[in-house]
């Protein structure tokens, strides 16, 4: 157990010179952290950092403009290729329908006129030599219609001609495809 | 200070108020600078906040350019030149629907066909612009009346269909007089302007990759019959206008 035996006026001086000492040290510290963090703050402000990312980006620029023509040769290629991707996927193959018809009926019938009124839908014309050729004609209307073929949705005659000096049938129909 | 201590009581929290006195002018500065921070350099955060935000978007587009770029280099110069040649015989090379008629008079030749009429009509190309291409293109149409044996017809459409510039068949009908097609065909062919784009800075590495879309159709029209017209083909046909020396034109 310490005693102190300070008369109390020296006593109240250390206690002052105490409180002195600490608020000096406080106010150190704090004046120290205030300078820094305010020179932190200056130093960030100024935009020396941006400045060299800038100079970074201006040469990596440069050096990608430098393939310029790489570029607008693969930009012509894209463009190109999208717009005859899309003439391709939606345009209608004439040639693939033609195919098509040609298979559903024998070579013994002729076609006579081919019209395409709508996308898969066409007006025909075949002729048919024969009474034969003409039976097979309707065999072939009424097996279709069944479905016998898988891109034809259905055959609708609109008309039989018979034409007595050619012996000939002119049949038209109405091709529906799938 | 001897007059303020006068207001004041003696203690303070079981101390001296002259104690607690001497923290007064530590904590006034402490407030001030406070203050000082609070007005002037909370401000400054705002700012530097931004500044960031900048550098990294500075540092960012560094990045994706680099990524460009290094994309770009590993591009076969030849093999993009052969897709190019490709691609551009896929289209129309001038918006002239008498260029078109002179392709399908060649397609034709092939198959012994011939046209016997054609008409295009002054105006009738159309600038499309659809959202989904996203850009502006030309379509050349044209009416045409071609002749030839009907044995071949079919082998001449499917030429017309797999021929190079790519063309449409918009309107079709044939008619057989004995061993003649006779069939008439509004064709349309393609025409694209020159790509243009200030910024090329721009474009994504999305923009600048082949898609698997556009591989299928350069690997489509590769099988394709190129049947190119050259200029002097199409100026072909074109006489030039000669004025007559005659006074009277009846004598």
């Amino acid at each position: 157990m310490s005693l102190n035996l300070l008369p109390s006026q020296a006593k109240f001086q250390v206690e002052i010179i105490k409180a002195k000492s600490l608020s000096r040290k406080v106010l150190t510290i704090f004046l120290i952290i205030w300078v820094i963090l305010v020179s932190v703050i200056l130093v960030l402000k100024r935009d020396w950092w941006l400045k060299k990312e800038k100079i970074k980006y201006e040469v990596a620029l440069s050096g990608y403009l430098q393939l310029s023509s790489e570029i607008i040769t693969s930009q012509s290629i894209k463009f190109r290729a999208k717009l005859l991707g899309k003439v391709l996927r939606e345009r209608f193959e004439y040639a693939q329908a033609f195919n098509m018809v040609e298979n559903i009926f024998d070579s013994k019938i002729e076609i006579r006129d081919f019209e395409l009124k709508e996308k898969k839908y066409f007006v025909m014309s075949v002729i048919a030599s024969s009474d034969d050729a003409m039976k097979q004609v309707e065999t072939r209307v009424a097996e279709v219609n069944m479905g016998t073929e898988p891109e034809v949705k259905n055959i609708v005659v609109k008309s039989a001609v018979y034409t007595k000096n050619t012996a000939q049938w002119l049949v038209t129909m109405e091709v529906y495809l799938k | 200070m001897n007059k303020l201590k006068s207001y004041l009581p003696d203690k303070l929290f079981g101390k001296d108020v002259a104690v607690w006195l001497v923290w007064s002018m530590p904590v006034g500065v402490m407030i001030i600078l406070m203050l000082i921070f609070a007005r002037w350099v909370v401000p400054q955060i705002i700012d530097i906040k931004g500044l960031f935000n900048q550098i990294d978007k500075v540092v960012n587009e560094t990045k994706v350019l680099n990524e460009k770029r290094v994309y770009l280099l590993s591009l076969d110069r030849a093999e993009l030149e052969s897709k190019l040649t490709l691609i551009e015989n896929g289209v129309l090379s001038e918006e002239n629907s008498y260029l078109l008629v002179k392709i399908i008079s060649k397609i034709g030749a092939d198959f012994e066909y011939q046209v016997s009429d054609f008409s295009v009509t002054l105006g009738d190309i159309k600038d499309v612009a659809k959202k989904s291409t996203k850009f502006e293109y030309q379509t050349v149409p044209v009416d045409v009346v071609i002749v030839g044996p009907k044995a071949n017809f079919l082998a001449m459409i499917n030429a017309v269909e797999k021929s190079l510039p790519v063309l449409s068949i918009d309107n079709y009908s044939m008619t057989i007089t004995g061993d003649l097609a006779t069939i008439k065909m509004s064709i349309s062919a393609y025409y694209l302007p020159e790509w243009t784009q200030n910024k090329l800075e721009a474009l994504s590495l999305t923009d600048l990759t082949s898609n698997n879309d556009e591989l299928t159709v350069l690997s489509k029209i590769d099988t394709y019959k190129y049947y190119g017209v050259t200029e002097g083909e199409i100026k072909q046909g074109v006489q030039k206008f000669v004025p007559s020396d005659r006074v009277d034109p009846f004598y």
